[in-house]
């Protein structure tokens, strides 16, 4: 078969200045990439970070928060309502649930089923930087999810408009110490249910049993374990904390801080250990 | 407009010398040995060929020449630097076609180029207007805001070699480039590779299609299980190690063995495959006169040009693709 007429075409020219070394903060180019593959469904990502705090309030405020007069904040907390001892978590949530499904879909996508990693590979970013891109590109979607949240429930006048950035801090401290799901995630060349079941089995039960609808407490003492090494339980104690007090109680909340950071650094550490592995085999 | 020729580049290998250069280079994975000490050189705006059989070394070496694989032993040295200790250096001067496509679907065609021409560390202006001369050379100008699910195989293939280029590299790497794609779009990508060629792109590339070796390399290595069978320009591998032409007799499957012997003689080589005999003469038309003569009535006969398949028959005793 011969080759079909070809229209006359241009050819590209040589750049002006050549390629060079990815810079340090190279890492920088993988989350813009992953982000601006976050526009084509922007519209779907907006609505749902506007929309769902706004349901959960809607949910724990008339409804529930109805029922439950009780206060079940701890002792010294300004927060008086039900509304108040869950919004904070809320926003917790709202970042962990996000994590946990970029941290393990996410992973997958762009590692095993796409590929789009390895094409990155081929460029002198090195491994440990897409893992810094992409960990960088899920705080940035925690902090625009949980940045709504925080402005819906400060509208309702649930926590002090001023206690939301150190709030929107902490939930997404908690959802990157979710990371050590994206190692795991990492590892797996042939997802064949795994996340379905990591869901169900770990992260729904790490949702319910973490302090978030009630304080830990509540559960009987062989259960509180779940929440002790669940990153929801030390996110939202901590978010209580910020928000309403008792002010006295720091030492509580920098060992909040100190389990959130060592978990996340090791996740993050992991990640980039792993994908180095996977991509420079 | 025409096609300027590759940028020299910020790495040490002088144009004179060559831009590949592996000694006894070898990949181990445990006990298997993907590639099993090949040696070779690429000089500047070669068009250099593997070819060789699925499961040959041909990725694993691309892999190593693509700075993202160490290796396990021997030498190995891409524009005068080692690559295990200048990935990043080698891989800003390279550009990759990998064997299945890894183009990001969640971007439009366009976009697919802007983001990895960043990271080469490329300003957004250069990299944009390269996107859109690149975009006309891959002939993806209307489809630059499509979506990448909706191209055809093809059209995927040529935008991931635009994409290859977007740094301008000295080296461009080819894995199989056109595997999977129906005829025509191979011709239209071979024409555009060829343009790279001419404009003096070295041009690295695996594949098992022996016409596509023909068409486009300068020089070629045979490869099997990890080692080279022989390297030469197609024209000279074709002479080296087989006829000017070969005749192609089918018999029946159950006659070939039979006919064969009947045979014995004609031509310089015969050679006895499960579903045809194939006669190597110098003069295909007189081998099958002389078939005939002997009695032989075959169901079809074919005198075609040797290739490089039956240079890869004769070195290795197996079919390129099996």
């Amino acid at each position: 078969m011969s080759a079909p007429a070809l229209p006359a075409v241009s050819t590209p020219t040589a750049g002006g200045s050549g390629p060079r070394r990815a810079p340090r903060f190279a890492w920088w180019y993988v989350t813009e990439h992953l982000l601006r593959g976050m526009r084509g469904y922007l519209p779907t990502v907006v609505a749902t970070a506007i929309g769902t705090p706004v349901v959960y309030l809607a949910v724990f405020g008339i409804g529930l928060g109805a029922l439950i007069t009780e206060n079940v904040a701890p002792a010294g907390s300004a927060a008086t309502t039900y509304l108040q001892f869950v919004a904070p978590a809320l926003l917790c949530m709202s970042a962990f649930a996000l994590a946990s499904e970029e941290f393990s879909f996410g992973i997958a996508l762009h590692l095993t089923w796409r590929k789009v990693f390895e094409g990155t590979r081929a460029t002198p970013i090195a491994s440990g930087q897409i893992a810094d891109g992409f960990v960088a590109f899920v705080a940035i979607r925690m902090v625009i999810t949980a940045g709504v949240y925080g402005a819906v429930i400060a509208a309702f006048g649930v926590v002090p408009l001023g206690a939301i950035p150190a709030l929107v801090l902490t939930g997404v401290l908690g959802g990157l110490a979710v990371s050590p799901l994206a190692v795991y995630a990492a590892r797996i060349q042939g997802e064949s249910g795994q996340f379905a079941i990591v869901q169900r089995v770990i992260i729904l039960p790490l949702t319910l049993f973490s302090g978030t609808l009630f304080p830990l407490t509540q559960l009987p003492i062989f259960l509180q374990p779940i929440g002790w090494i669940s990153p929801l339980w030390h996110a939202a104690e901590l978010g209580r904390f910020l928000a309403f007090g008792p002010s006295g109680q720091w030492v509580a909340a920098l060992v909040h801080v100190a389990v959130l950071v060592a978990v996340a650094a090791g996740g993050w550490i992991g990640l980039r250990v792993v994908l180095t592995r996977r991509l420079e085999r | 407009m025409t096609l300027a020729a590759p940028s020299a580049g910020t790495t040490g290998a002088g144009a004179a010398g060559p831009v590949i250069r592996a000694v006894d280079l070898r990949k181990s994975y445990g006990d298997t040995h993907a590639v099993d000490g090949l040696s070779f050189e690429v000089t500047s705006g070669e068009a250099f060929g593997l070819l060789g059989p699925n499961g040959a070394g041909k990725s694993t070496t691309m892999r190593m020449i693509g700075a993202v694989t160490t290796r396990t032993g021997g030498e190995l040295e891409i524009l005068g630097l080692d690559p295990d200790r200048s990935g990043p250096d080698i891989r800003a001067q390279l550009g990759v076609v990998p064997q299945q496509d890894n183009l990001d679907d969640e971007l439009r065609v366009r976009e697919n180029l802007l983001v990895y021409g960043r990271y080469f560390g490329l300003p957004r202006a250069q990299v944009a207007r390269r996107a859109d001369e690149l975009l006309e050379f891959a002939q993806l100008a209307d489809r630059a805001k499509a979506r990448v699910d909706a191209l055809s195989g093809g059209m995927k293939r040529r935008l991931t070699i635009a994409r290859a280029l977007i740094s301008d590299p000295r080296i461009l790497l080819l894995d199989e480039p056109t595997t999977g794609l129906d005829p025509q779009a191979r011709h239209i990508l071979w024409d555009r590779l060829f343009r790279l060629k001419e404009r003096g792109t070295t041009l690295v590339l695996t594949t098992h299609h022996m016409d596509e070796a023909e068409q486009l390399c300068d020089r070629l290595v045979v490869v099997d299980k990890g080692r080279i069978m022989a390297e030469g320009s197609p024209a000279q591998l074709i002479r080296e190690h087989s006829s000017r032409e070969v005749l192609e007799l089918r018999f029946g499957s159950d006659r070939n063995e039979a006919a064969a012997e009947t045979l014995a003689g004609v031509g310089d080589r015969l050679e006895v495959l499960p579903d045809r005999v194939l006669v190597y003469a110098a003069d295909g038309e007189a081998a099958l006169v002389e078939a005939h003569a002997r009695g032989l009535a075959p169901i079809t006969s074919l005198v075609r040009r040797s290739s490089l398949e039956d240079v890869f028959l004769r070195l290795t005793g197996r079919s390129l693709i099996e």
